[in-house]
């Protein structure tokens, strides 16, 4: 049995008073061995960052570590003093980030970040530095090193960017690496060729491996042993194949039950009758660069359209094209018999209530000052209502998302995420719209909360008869929700078809990378 | 975009903005002839001088023509002769613009070192005692005009302390000691507005993801800040510098007045006070050149300091 590198034990770290709760985190025992890679998984404010932060002795401001012991070859991290761990950071641990970009600092080349390193844990001359990262830049499989070298953080991709931070942290060849979310923010391809770095850097140096994620599609894949943080407590601990198999606590077996499966819905196929939603022909350019090419869409009402692609592949500016927040260069939009291109002024203004939008940040799209009720009220009265009906449209609007009724009187701090995006909903709703896009609306909320949200969608579509057109880069969210699917790839819809077609028997070579490259794909 | 063909392009920019100034100051000052003669031949002059001056001095060409008269003397260095001081308007301009650049120059040496200095130790650590104490004193400066700040600070060093002159007039040759007060009035509002600037500026770059990076690959505390915090957090303050600089110009004259100073902006008040229209022409011109060349100053710096601004990107 080797020895762990890192061995933590009762570590509890206090909140300062008048928080939720006493402890960010409470009692955490692990151990993190060579050549594993262990996952803590865990929603929001389960405590996870604030236990990896500690680790790096870097916790926010304002909390305490209140006791326990964080053994590293018999030096207790949580007890050594700034000027130490500026020699134990880089050198012993090495830690990898959620936002890859913001991580690099943007006026400096990336040699000179990764030489850094060197130049702060070691007397190397400056030619054997340059080797160096050069090296480490090779080994992270950068095409073309010497460019990336020379280049800045705005000028490489998010997942280079990663690959460089991580090359940056693997410098020293640190024994631990603490990873926080490290692919969260990129896209499901370039998420899954980072996963496999991470591998081979456990199979071929023997790091032990901290990875923190929310993802589970994302911890079947990679880890050896998974610790599941809930309210600052590991509620449970064990090997992958346990941990997954057979949970013994209830909220991990309650985490696994709201991974969105892969598999579609048996849906019945589109009713005929006139369309709700109809695209032809749509293109858009930003300058002289085109961004959609000939989109073609044809929505029945009650049906749910997922457009899915990755990062850049134009879906964003297709909902924002549909809803006229920017024109497209042509095209027709048609929303319920009404061409949309051609209105102006007055005669837009009411059309746009026919189609509305959810979009994907629950914090930054509500105005934080005024009431919740009022901001949907005023949405029913622009779309005609009275003062008096749109109160009581308000009010049962809160309760068919899910609301009690006296959120009407509350402002929107006073609501969590899931809650918020309901709140959007409500406000979408409000007009009594025919179209609903939804731009990424569930993909800032955790797993259990994505899926209450994605029932409440569900639910509310096929009540209303709602055409949906549903963005999103997630696969799996797609499954659960989508009558049809298109698949989009720079611009060009590449696939297109059922939702079940589309998933079980995917014809375009894209859209098998695209599932290929679902995390979690053997597991959920 | 290469630096010569930035360099070019901005140049080109500049003459057309020259151009273009030019041409008001000319529309604005000589565009009524009669005005000209009054101002050129004084207020007792006979309409029939006034009639023969015009006509001897081409005032009755059509105003395009004179215009084009004008900016080639403007080019070729002919700027007139000064109705006032009655010597050729160059030979007063150069060595007072000189005098100026001295003031000025010494100013904007006061804002950059301890403008950006104090910001950046306040910026450091926000919240620090360290960070209140420079708060307070750049809220005090910015928030005193610089007219005022003359008044107070020629009360303490002059009247109360007798330290230093009260006068900057520079008769006896040139006096280091004179221009201290001038210096620092000018300098001090500024320097307590960028100072406000920097720390924000820096309190914002400190709260980063990179300066996390930073400190988790085991930088000291002096590296993050000059190495990864400084050069990220100067990118405002440089704007605020550069759009100072036209600033200090119009400072200058308040400040000149007051210590007596014989630079430009004295210059530029007697001009204006003795009707000296050539002389206020002149002037404007080279203020506006000021402004101009110091804009294109401003966006190499930028270049400089944000690798994410390729040089004239957005002109």
């Amino acid at each position: 049995m080797t020895q762990p590198i890192l061995h933590v034990r009762d570590l509890s770290v206090a909140l300062p008073k008048g928080a939720d709760r006493p402890f960010a985190v409470e009692g955490v025992t692990l151990e993190v061995n060579p050549a594993e890679i262990l996952c803590i998984v865990g929603e929001s404010g389960s405590g996870k960052s604030v236990l990896t932060a500690t680790l790096m002795g870097a916790a926010p401001r304002g909390l305490r570590v209140a006791r326990g012991q964080a053994l590293m070859s018999d030096e207790d991290l949580l007890r050594v003093s700034e000027r130490r761990w500026r020699d134990i950071r880089g050198k012993d641990i090495g830690m990898i980030f959620q936002e890859p970009m913001a991580s690099l600092n943007p006026a400096l080349t990336v040699a000179q970040q990764i030489e850094e390193v060197f130049e702060l844990h070691s007397d190397l001359p400056r030619a054997e530095r340059q080797r160096r990262a050069r090296a480490l830049v090779e080994e992270m499989h950068l095409p073309e090193p010497d460019r990336i070298l020379r280049s800045y953080p705005h000028q490489l991709s998010g997942g280079q960017c990663q690959r460089v931070v991580i090359a940056m942290a693997l410098a020293m060849s640190p024994r631990l690496l603490i990873a926080d979310e490290p692919t969260t923010a990129l896209d499901v391809t370039t998420q899954a060729q980072v996963l496999k770095l991470i591998r081979e850097l456990r199979d071929h140096h023997g790091h032990g491996i901290i990875f923190i994620t929310h993802d589970l599609g994302v911890v079947a894949d990679i880890a050896d042993r998974i610790a599941v943080m809930r309210q600052g407590q590991i509620v449970e601990i064990g090997s992958a194949e346990q941990v997954l198999k057979s949970p013994a606590h209830d909220y991990t077996k309650a985490l696994i039950a709201a991974v969105p499966s892969l598999e579609p819905h048996d849906r019945p196929p589109a009713p005929a009758g006139a369309s709700a939603l109809r695209v032809d022909a749509l293109n858009h350019s930003y300058g002289t660069k085109q961004v959609l090419h000939d989109i073609e869409i044809d929505l029945s009402p009650g049906r749910v359209l997922s457009i899915v692609g990755e990062s850049g592949s134009g879906k964003s500016t297709i909902a924002r094209n549909l809803i006229r927040l920017t024109d497209p260069s042509s095209g027709r939009v048609v929303v319920a018999g009404q061409e949309m291109l051609a209105l102006k002024g007055g005669a837009l203004r009411k059309m746009r209530r026919k189609i509305q939008m959810v979009f994907q940040d629950p914090f930054g799209s509500l105005n934080p000052r005024r009431k919740v009720g009022p901001m949907i009220a005023r949405a029913a009265m622009l779309s005609g209502a009275s003062r008096a009906e749109a109160i009581a449209r308000t009010k049962d609007l809160l309760e068919l998302v899910g609301l009690q009724r006296s959120a009407y009187d509350r402002r929107p701090a006073a609501f969590s995420g899931g809650q918020r995006q309901r709140i959007g909903i409500a406000r979408a709703l409000a007009m009594q719209p025919d179209v609903l896009i939804a731009d990424e609306s569930v993909s800032a909320l955790d797993v259990s909360v994505q899926a209450q949200v994605l029932d409440l969608l569900a639910d509310l579509q096929s009540r209303l008869s709602l055409a949906v057109v549903f963005i999103t880069h997630d696969l799996r969210v797609a499954a659960q929700i989508s009558d049809e699917i298109i698949v989009l790839s720079k611009g060009h819809v590449v696939e297109r078809g059922p939702a079940s077609a589309v998933l079980s028997a995917p014809q375009h070579p894209y859209t098998r990378d695209l599932l290929a490259a679902a995390p979690g794909r053997g597991v959920f | 975009m290469t630096l010569g063909s930035f360099l070019l392009r901005k140049t080109a920019v500049a003459i057309l903005t020259m151009l273009t100034v030019s041409f008001l100051i000319f529309l604005a000052f000589e565009v009524n002839v009669a005005d000209v003669a009054v101002k050129v031949l004084g207020q007792y002059s006979t309409p029939d001088q006034r009639t023969a001056w015009l006509a001897e001095n081409g005032y009755y060409d059509p105003f395009v023509i004179r215009y084009l008269r004008w900016l080639g003397g403007f080019v070729t260095g002919d700027w007139g002769l000064s109705t006032f001081f009655r010597v050729p308007i160059t030979s007063i301009v150069f060595p007072r613009l000189g005098a100026s650049a001295l003031l000025a120059g010494g100013a904007l040496l006061v804002i950059v070192v301890f403008g950006l200095g104090l910001g950046i130790l306040a910026g450091m650590r926000a919240g620090s005692l360290l960070d209140r104490v420079i708060s307070v004193f750049s809220v005090i400066t910015t928030s005193i005009p610089d007219f005022a700040s003359a008044v107070f600070l020629s009360g303490i060093f002059v009247f109360w302390l007798g330290l230093l002159p009260g006068a900057s007039t520079m008769i006896s040759g040139f006096s280091l000691r004179e221009l201290i007060l001038p210096v620092l009035v000018l300098g001090l509002y500024s320097m307590g507005y960028l100072a406000r600037i920097t720390r924000a500026s820096m309190v914002e770059v400190m709260g980063t993801h990179y300066i996390r990076t930073a400190r988790l690959k085991g930088a000291n505390p002096a590296r993050i800040v000059l190495r990864h915090a400084m050069r990220n957090a100067l990118i405002t303050p440089v704007t605020v510098i550069m759009l100072q600089l036209p600033w200090l110009l119009s400072g200058v004259i308040v400040i000149e007045v007051f210590y007596a100073y014989k630079g430009f902006g004295s210059l530029l008040y007697d001009a204006a006070l003795n009707q000296d229209i050539y002389l206020v022409e002149a002037c404007a011109m080279v203020s506006v050149l000021v402004v101009v060349l110091s804009q294109i100053l401003s966006d190499l710096i930028y270049g400089w300091l944000n690798p994410r601004i390729s040089l004239g990107a957005k002109a």
